[in-house]
């Protein structure tokens, strides 16, 4: 009978033990909400994986060319007052951007159209089309916004894989099996081909115009502006659209984009800053209006 | 000397105790970034030396990634102790440049796909002796000589895949072409005045065997920082042939030097179930410091007899230097399979257990790097060379330099 | 026996798990004005602003926003402007200068190039070519040319929140 008792006691203990184990190796697993792979990566691999000062410049010389064949397609529209307004207005935006290591410039096309553009190394174009549907400054601090966050996000320079060459010494091996001398001048020049497709047929990936948006939002706030100023262009622009037939065909559907950014505007809460600053735009815009 | 018991000491001095090799498992080091941790891989395994240690890693691996080591210098060293007399020992020397791995790893269906070649254990083991008055159990002869060469190589060639199951899991597997050659020749040769004939005598044997080594692996992070692998693999032999030829007196008349015996034999060595479980934590982009316990299960077959369990434990480290060069170091045991000698019993096989360090140092740059290392073990043990209730000690050395590159793409 | 020293082990474990990393994080301020505000959100006050370069150290994380500690202080700044190395320095090309500078497309170049006339990317290219690929540099020289102080864009976007 003691034997009995001995055995059913030593087996509840176990029981006890085991569900003990149990409790505090799921609390343990618990203790990260989220896991990435983020920490496998080692030193070399996160330094390889920045663009150091050689990638930007490499960035930026490609990006003189897409411009370069923009401006082609759509000249300059020549005003001084309004070219320097809308480059304070972008300049006070990439002040609180992440990528401060490039110099932005902002031009006006002269064109009809309703579209804006940027190219890598931080050139930012926005049509006449586009001037004239704006409300207020912070609607166009919006549109720029997104521009910069395209540049900033590197979304053609990683689709096209536009980086420096090595320049190490045992990367002869390299060199051989890569691209030299008349390929690469090919290469280049196809790649700024495709750069031009993507911003004037192709359009970015969907995501990727997503992210842009989700940028684009944050950048207002930290500059000051009102974020919610993103989300009431698209819906006017999608209204237009319906009405006439903007140039909406590489963007996703307006649709989806103003439903994510509501999603993000509503984490954002009240910002302090709902500014819009539409006496200066008014200011500014109204002087020549083209 | 009796020249019958010259005989019988030969004979033995063939079957056991000359096939290092087989009695131990974890010889080779493979993959420059393992290596240096002294193999303690299980749990990192994010690049193509994952295909040997943990195919589950291979989905954390960066980019698509080529590379291939090898030994551009070993040399190991076996000194069994007063064998012919006092102070009189017996060396055997292996060395060997040997191109010991080649994987690649690219994105495939969702997952990582990859092929590797490793070359998991090698010897070429000679021994050239001439001695005079040899003073062997049986009684001592004018001069003995002995050629040994033993030549063995086991290679595992094979794809792997491996997917994510979800952030935290992946799960890896492997099919190995098991590969083994194996070739062995002694010659002995006695000379004395009391005896005539004398002895001289030459035995040749040859394993070739093909079979197929399926493996599975796991990787499971239960947090940031710290993750777990566990392989278990085995090789299943679908064939092998056994030659074996000796030429030399008839152990009856001691007049007969023609081939005398010749053998064949299929069976197949059964070779044991391996789980290599390891764990990793990952300081911080430059810091990793790892431990791995691996196990091999007994075997028991007709070629090698009853064999043990045998448990290694390793540990390693990596700092990275600057953000282009890391250091490795790591230390490691290599424990023999065959069971501890008994001075009573005849037929055993030597045990040797080895205690090793490894040392690496790795040069990055954009898309590949180079590695350059150092591997040392030393090991101490017994042996039976002869057919006697002897035992000899040995003394066992490895040094290895080992030198890998690898491409990203 | 074996269970109580493992349910140990697990306990230690645990309480290792909580407990905040070994090595503290370092960050860098990317952008050249930051802003950091007393909580994790844009209706938050701002308490400070920081500069490029500045090192913080980083006490915790959350969703898009970073808690800092600096000079004293601590707060939360966007986690887009932080990063765990310093920024760039500022980059500049000499315009002026018509492309025909080596670049490498990766390695994958003349794979692409290639693959590229495969795909008949390349006839389309040479039709687009029977046109004249133009490039207007002239434009791109005026629009470059336009420099504006940093104290005058500070000064604009100062007035905003008057």
């Amino acid at each position: 009978m003691n034997s009995t008792r001995a055995c059913r006691t030593s087996i509840r203990r176990k029981r006890y033990s085991l569900a003990l184990i149990i409790a505090l190796t799921s609390a343990w697993v618990n203790a990260w909400a989220t896991n990435t792979d983020h920490f496998r990566l080692r030193a070399h691999q996160l330094s390889i994986q920045r663009y150091n000062q050689e990638d930007v410049k490499t960035e930026i010389r490609f990006g003189r060319e897409v411009s370069a064949r923009i401006l082609a397609a759509l000249p300059l529209f020549e005003s001084e007052r309004l070219t320097r307004y809308i480059n304070l207005v972008g300049k006070s935006l990439v002040l609180h951007s992440n990528r401060s290591e490039i110099e932005f410039h902002f031009a006006i096309v002269d064109s009809d159209s309703v579209a804006a553009y940027s190219a890598p190394g931080g050139f930012v174009f926005i049509t006449r089309g586009m001037l004239h549907t704006l409300h207020n400054e912070a609607e166009l601090a919006a549109v720029l916004a997104h521009e910069i966050a395209h540049v900033n996000l590197r979304h053609i320079v990683r689709e096209l894989d536009i980086k420096s060459v090595e320049k190490e010494e045992f990367s002869g091996l390299t060199r051989f099996l890569g691209a030299s001398g008349d390929t690469t001048r090919v290469a280049f020049n196809q790649a700024v081909d495709k750069a031009y497709q993507v911003l004037f047929k192709n359009g970015y990936k969907k995501g990727q115009e997503l992210e842009a948006d989700a940028q684009a939002v944050t950048l207002l706030a930290l500059t000051g502006y009102n974020p919610n100023a993103l989300a009431t262009l698209l819906q006017r622009l999608a209204k237009n659209q319906d009405q006439h037939n903007i140039s909406g065909t590489t963007h996703p559907r307006f649709a989806r984009r103003t439903k994510e950014l509501d999603l993000i505007l509503q984490s954002f809460q009240q910002t302090s800053a709902l500014n819009q600053a539409q006496q200066r735009f008014l200011q500014y815009t109204s002087g020549d209006k083209p | 000397m009796n020249l019958r018991r010259l005989l019988t000491l030969y004979l033995f001095l063939i079957g056991f105790g000359a096939n290092a090799d087989e009695n131990h498992y974890d010889e080779i080091l493979i993959g420059d970034r393992a290596a240096g941790m002294a193999g303690a891989y299980a749990a990192i395994a994010d690049d193509t030396a994952g295909l040997y240690y943990n195919p589950a890693g291979i989905v954390y691996a960066v980019d698509s990634n080529i590379s291939g080591s090898m030994n551009a210098f070993n040399i190991a060293t076996k000194s069994y102790k007063d064998v012919v007399g006092p102070g009189r020992d017996w060396n055997r020397v292996s060395s060997e440049l040997l191109p010991n791995f080649f994987g690649i790893i690219q994105d495939f269906g969702g997952g990582k796909a990859g092929f590797s070649y490793a070359v998991v254990d090698s010897t070429q083991e000679n021994q050239d002796d001439v001695f005079q008055n040899a003073q062997l159990p049986s009684g001592s002869v004018d001069e003995y000589v002995i050629n040994f060469n033993n030549q063995d190589k086991t290679i595992h060639i094979g794809p792997a895949y491996a997917k994510r199951i979800n952030d935290r899991l992946s799960i890896g597997t492997s099919l190995f072409l098991h590969y083994r050659q194996q070739e062995r020749i002694t010659h002995i040769f006695t000379d004395s005045a009391a005896t005539t004939p004398n002895l001289d005598s030459t035995e040749y044997a040859s394993t070739t065997e093909f079979g197929l080594r399926p493996g599975v692996g796991i990787m499971f992070t239960p947090r940031e920082k710290l993750s777990f692998g566990f392989k278990i693999a085995k090789s299943f032999l679908l064939s092998s042939d056994y030659v074996y030829q000796k030429s030399g007196p008839d152990s009856t008349s001691g007049v007969d030097y023609n081939f005398r015996q010749a053998a064949e034999k299929k069976d197949k060595r059964e070779y044991p179930w391996v789980i290599r479980s390891s764990a990793a934590y990952f300081f911080d982009k430059r810091f990793i410091v790892a431990g791995a316990l691996n196990y091999f299960s007994a075997t028991s077959d007709s070629q090698l007899g009853d064999r043990n369990a045998v448990v290694n434990l390793s540990a390693g480290a990596e700092y990275y230097l600057r953000d282009n060069l890391a250091l490795r170091g790591g230390v490691y045991t290599n424990n023999a399979t065959t069971p501890k000698l008994s001075a009573n019993k005849l037929g055993q096989y030597e045990h040797i257990d080895y205690i090793g360090v490894t040392a690496s140092v790795t040069r990055f740059s954009r898309s590949n790097a180079l590695t350059f290392g150092l591997q040392y073990a030393a090991g101490s043990g017994k042996a039976q060379l002869f057919a006697e209730p002897i035992l000899q000690s040995v003394d066992a050395s490895v040094f290895n330099v080992f030198m890998s590159a690898s491409y990203s793409y | 026996m074996r269970l109580t020293s493992l349910s140990l082990l697990l306990v230690i474990m645990t309480l290792g798990g909580y407990s905040s990393s070994l090595f503290a994080q370092t960050g860098y301020i990317q952008s050249k004005l930051a802003p950091v505000f007393d909580k994790p959100s844009f209706a938050g006050k701002k308490i400070a602003s920081l500069n490029r370069g500045q090192q913080v150290e980083i006490v915790a994380r959350e969703k898009s926003w970073v808690n800092i500690r600096f000079e004293q202080q601590s707060g939360w700044v966007a986690k887009m402007l932080l990063d765990n190395h310093a920024p760039l320095a500022s980059t500049q090309v000499e315009p002026g200068k018509t492309e025909n500078t080596p670049t490498k497309a990766r390695k994958r170049a003349s794979v692409r190039a290639s693959a590229a006339a495969t795909r008949g990317f390349s006839s389309e290219f040479r039709q687009r070519s029977k046109e004249p690929r133009s490039a207007n540099y002239r434009d791109l020289e005026k629009l470059e040319q336009l420099k504006i102080e940093d104290t005058e864009v500070r000064e604009f976007n100062q007035s905003l929140s008057n």
